[in-house]
């Protein structure tokens, strides 16, 4: 039988051979393990490898400089902007204040845009929650009081007062309009029903005449408001009806909707400063 | 020593490490390869609902009466609403019972043929192409147009057999009732816009009165004032009008501008409200 042939040599790197394979082994698992415990995926593993190798570049840190409020604000505030110079030129036109007193309630409208914005923001999951128009001029009947004469804040808070229950007798208009609809009231019926919403009057049913456009999904009152005045016909209809409901969003709320659009009016009014640059 | 080692551990786990890096580009190229797919089968889903859209047999019904789900429901809201308008006709105009049999009857007819209209539109089948869906939304708008409008109102058989077997003074009671409605629907509609109007351009208690009257009595105001959002247009029609040398003195300079880019609005609007059927004097 031959021996088979034995070098000394030769068995020293089959063994430094067979060493490196269980080395290399590691090596894979530990390189395979390295992303994956770092937080890298299949994208980046890359990335990953030479980061725990320590090999590459850093990473630059990027530390958003109060990015958030900036954000919250710019989102909100082209809309509370038109509405600010759209309040504003009402203002002007009731109350005819000078130069410094234009400047100071401007100044006083900004920074309310800005508290207005952040209201939106903490409210945008909860629509109609917030009604941006009604705490501005609030918020401006307020400012006038101090900044304008007595006489000039006196207009404004009639002149005002004037303007909702327009819109409010409008809104009722419709109301009535939609359901005369159906229900084809007579003469004293509409007096009635008219005079019954007007004293019971709901500010979400006047805040977007829009929704009142579509009879289909406007809002109805309660039955029991409308019921002393109806016919059983009448009374058996509106227990059947099947309403819907219809959303414009913060901004037609707010007064801004597509089919009355005076963009180019409002951009004249003023024109409008970035209120970020304003902040700082 | 040292330095060999590494040479050697360096020279055979190069190797590995590049095995490994093939290893990944594999499995990300299979990945990317099952999301492509997945991907593409996405788009040939979107293509096909795209082409073929899915309707069922109450479809029509639901589209047209928009609150309703069935054509059961549908046939007694209509019915309800025959039965008011019947009923307020008996009280306002008092009617005898057999002018009241005839408009029962041709409230009646109006319903069942309208129904009728509406089964034929109805497609026999469930899967409808683009083509299909389109030639369906044409055959949609009038039937949705009579439901807005009212199905009893201008054009019916019921407003015929009420205008002809009426007696005089009946017709005269119905015709005031009938302007007092249409008078109303216009107040609400103008008092709207205006509102509208003054959401962007905020007026005086002076301006929107004036404006209002100026609407009431100096515009082009459709016969019958549409149900729904068409209203809006209607009046910034009826605004376009209004002759400048009333509506001028109004407005301020800067305003005018705003009024008569309305005006232009309004009357953009004049084929788009003939073609829905509003009726413009």
């Amino acid at each position: 039988m031959t021996q088979p042939f034995h070098c000394p040599a030769a068995a020293t790197w089959a063994k430094r051979i067979k060493g490196n394979r269980q080395r290399s082994m590691v090596w894979c698992l530990i390189l395979l393990l390295l992303p994956v415990s770092s937080g890298f995926g299949a994208d980046n593993v890359l990335q990953g490898v030479f980061k725990a190798l320590g090999i590459g570049a850093r990473q630059a840190v990027v530390r958003p400089a109060k990015p958030v409020e900036i954000e919250v604000i710019n989102q909100f505030s082209p809309t509370l902007n038109k509405l600010l110079d759209v309040e504003l030129y009402f203002i002007q036109k009731v109350c005819q204040p000078n130069a410094d007193q234009a400047a100071r309630l401007r100044k006083f409208g900004v920074g309310e845009v800005v508290t207005l914005a952040k209201l939106m923001a903490e409210n945008q999951n909860q629509p109609g929650a917030v009604d941006p128009r009604q705490l501005l001029i609030k918020a401006l009947d307020q400012e006038i009081e101090k900044v304008c004469s007595m006489e000039a804040a006196k207009r404004y808070r009639e002149e005002m007062s004037e303007r909702l229950n327009y819109k409010q007798a409008a809104a009722a208009g419709l109301m009535l309009s939609n359901m005369d609809r159906d229900l084809f009231f007579n003469t004293n019926q509409a007096q009635k029903i008219e005079s019954e919403l007007r004293k019971n009057w709901k500010p979400e049913w006047s805040r977007n005449l829009q929704g009142l456009m579509y009879p289909q999904y406007a809002p109805w009152p309660d039955a029991q408001l409308i019921q002393p005045y109806l016919t059983p016909e009448q009374s058996q209809l509106i227990t059947q009806q099947n309403r819907g409901n219809i959303q414009f969003g913060w901004e037609a709320d707010a007064g801004f909707n597509g089919w009355v659009n005076l963009s180019n009016f409002i951009n004249q009014l003023h024109e409008v400063e970035p209120i970020a640059q304003e902040q700082k | 020593m040292r330095l060999t080692n590494f040479h050697c551990a360096c020279s055979t786990s190069i190797p590995a490490i590049r095995m490994v890096f093939i290893l990944q580009t594999v499995f990300c190229c299979i990945s990317l390869l099952a999301t492509a797919d997945a991907v593409s089968a996405q788009v040939m889903i979107q293509a096909q609902d795209a082409n073929l859209i899915q309707i069922d047999d109450q479809f029509l019904f639901r589209s047209v009466f928009r609150t309703v789900s069935n054509e059961s429901q549908a046939t007694s809201k209509l019915q309800s609403i025959l039965d008011v308008q019947i009923d307020q006709a008996v009280k306002s105009l008092d009617l005898t019972s057999q002018q009241r049999a005839k408009l029962a009857l041709a409230g009646d007819i109006d319903i069942a043929a309208f129904l009728n209209e509406l089964r034929a539109a109805q497609p026999a089948k469930t899967q409808l192409t683009q083509r299909e869906w389109t030639e369906l939304h044409a055959k949609m708008q009038p039937l949705q147009q009579k439901i807005t409008v009212g199905l009893h109102r201008t054009g019916s058989l019921f407003q015929k057999i009420l205008s002809t077997n009426l007696t005089s003074e009946q017709l005269s009671v119905y015709q005031d009732l009938e302007k007092e409605r249409r008078d109303r629907q216009y107040r609400g509609a103008v008092m709207a816009t205006i509102s509208m109007i003054d959401g962007q351009l905020p007026m005086t208690k002076e301006q929107r009165e004036q404006l209002q009257n100026l609407l009431m009595t100096k515009a082009n105001l459709p016969d019958s004032m549409p149900d729904d959002y068409l209203r809006v247009y209607a009046v910034l029609y009826a605004l376009s009008t209004i002759p400048e040398d009333d509506l001028k003195p109004v407005f301020n300079e800067k305003e005018w501008v705003a009024i008569k880019q309305l005006q232009m609005q309004g009357q953009s609007m004049r084929s788009m409200l003939i073609q829905r059927g509003v009726n413009l004097q």
